[in-house]
């Protein structure tokens, strides 16, 4: 039952992510709304992070895990170093890990 | 509309299958002390994630494999949490270390694969 739901949430949180990543098609590589799935699920999983094992396994490590992506922030850093300059990749890179880290921290700090 | 998100039940099937197969290294990689298992499949997602964009695939393909697979596999809620655990366990220089390795090791496999599939298409002349 443990593997159907977090099949079923994981799938749920891949099709939320490609939905908002798609709201923000007019912008390059999607980067807002890959942004915005990345800092909403590390906050919510530093707020489930003292949960139960099992709603820990399913709901943070399924379906937030999938909402939430690392490969497309990645692919983001080469192409703004490649399209834009290293100091914008940096910078995006800085930005990202303060805002997603900061947001779990956040999450955790206030459950 | 429904162009737009037509692919985006191949990105939730796509998800599920990466996601379970992050679950699965989460099982046989066991460290307690560095989260080595998040650090894998994250370096692995963006190797395979470079190598699906150097193919000309149909959308659907591409969204399958690259948002679905890709995105499901690698994980960066995870990986932020397991920074905040690390720091709060009294190791700041262990997570450090941690966002260092995954952003290094994910970018140089990133890179790598991309510019070695590139060169093959620049040979071919197919693209680029």
């Amino acid at each position: 039952m443990i593997a159907v739901g977090f099949l079923l949430a994981a799938a749920v949180g891949a099709f939320l992510r490609g939905y908002v990543t798609d709201l923000d098609a007019h912008f390059d590589r999607q980067m807002y709304g890959t942004a915005a799935v990345n800092i909403a699920g590390s906050f919510l999983l530093g707020i489930l992070h003292h949960s139960s094992a099992s709603a820990m396994l399913i709901v943070g490590v399924g379906g937030l895990g999938a909402l939430t992506t690392f490969s497309t922030f990645v692919l983001q850093i080469d192409f703004i170093n490649r399209e834009g300059t290293a100091t914008g990749a940096v910078l995006y890179v800085v930005g990202m890990l303060t805002l997603g880290v900061g947001a779990a921290w956040l999450g955790w700090s206030i459950s | 509309m429904m162009q737009r998100y037509g692919h985006l039940p191949a990105v939730a099937l796509g998800g599920a299958v990466g996601a379970g197969v992050r679950w699965w290294v989460r099982e046989v990689v066991t460290f307690d002390s560095f989260p080595w298992h998040t650090l894998l499949v994250n370096v692995i997602g963006c190797a395979l994630l470079a190598f699906v964009t150097t193919r000309e695939l149909p959308l659907g393909v591409n969204r399958l494999f690259a948002v679905g697979f890709c995105g499901g596999l690698t994980t960066f809620s995870t990986f932020a949490v397991e920074v905040v655990e690390l720091a709060d366990d009294g190791r700041p220089i262990m997570a450090l270390t941690y966002v260092a390795l995954s952003v290094a090791l994910g970018l140089v496999a990133f890179i790598a694969v991309r510019s070695q599939f590139l060169e093959k298409s620049i040979v071919e002349g197919s693209h680029e």
